[in-house]
């Protein structure tokens, strides 16, 4: 097996391709393992406790002033990373929705245009989210690949 | 006058506050540019009340219109995001 790797900025996230003249077990199994390197379980911290947090019980990531916290259903952890750190490392699970959340897409249940044109996320833990014009887009893009 | 207002628009590209507000400050930016530049190239006399409000009224006019165009544009995104999520259920 040849391993190449390509280096360029154009690339926002790892995209691994597999070459082969017949599909076999080798890859499936090269799947797998490929699979499992997704990141689903993520360190919070709570009054100087770390807790391992599974990516899929959390709601949304978001900052306040300088500190980051993970949003569960009913509870908050600190993050010792930034946002966009989170968002690299989270990056198909989780959408940028405007400078300082990001947003479970799973968690999500709806979408409403307010009266003064603002617009408005609900997730599943009833919290609401101010969506920014800029990221509207991003935010289809992501619910379209990730409903298929 | 171009130049300014077209630094004023940046101002939709930083996502510091609502869009509203945004919109509110380049509209008083640029009524401040309409109103130098109205006396400097005597588009309207001080004076004459009638010459002035008209320039302000279409002025007006062209955000109120702007702003309902992107209500329309923003309302359509939220209605294909609410039905790519309806179908993720059902799906």
């Amino acid at each position: 097996m040849r391993i190449q790797i390509n280096i360029e900025k154009q690339y926002d996230e790892i995209e691994v391709h597999i070459y082969a003249n017949e599909y076999n077990v080798q890859i499936e199994q090269l799947m797998k393992q490929l699979k499992k390197n997704e990141v689903n379980v993520i360190d919070g911290y709570r009054d100087n406790e770390i807790h391992m947090l599974k990516t899929n019980e959390i709601y949304c990531i978001y900052a306040e002033g300088i500190k980051v916290f993970f949003q569960t259903e009913e509870e908050e952890f600190e993050s010792k990373r930034r946002v966009y750190e989170l968002e690299q490392l989270l990056g198909d699970k989780f959408v940028r929705v405007n400078k300082s959340t990001l947003v479970n897409l799973s968690k999500i249940t709806s979408i409403q245009l307010g009266p003064l044109g603002s617009t408005q996320l609900f997730l599943e833990n009833e919290i609401s989210i101010v969506v920014s014009r800029n990221y509207l887009k991003k935010l289809k893009h992501a619910v379209g690949i990730g409903g298929n | 006058m171009g130049i300014l207002i077209g630094i004023a628009t940046l101002i939709f590209e930083t996502g510091i506050v609502s869009f509203n507000v945004q919109l509110t400050l380049h509209f008083c930016f640029v009524t401040i540019c309409v109103f130098v530049a109205g006396l400097v190239g005597s588009w309207f006399e001080l004076s004459e009340w009638h010459t002035i409000w008209p320039v302000f009224l279409i002025e007006v006019i062209a955000y109120i219109i702007i702003w309902i165009l992107i209500w329309l544009l923003t309302k359509r995104e939220v209605d294909e995001i609410n039905n790519l999520l309806q179908n993720r259920k059902r799906g």
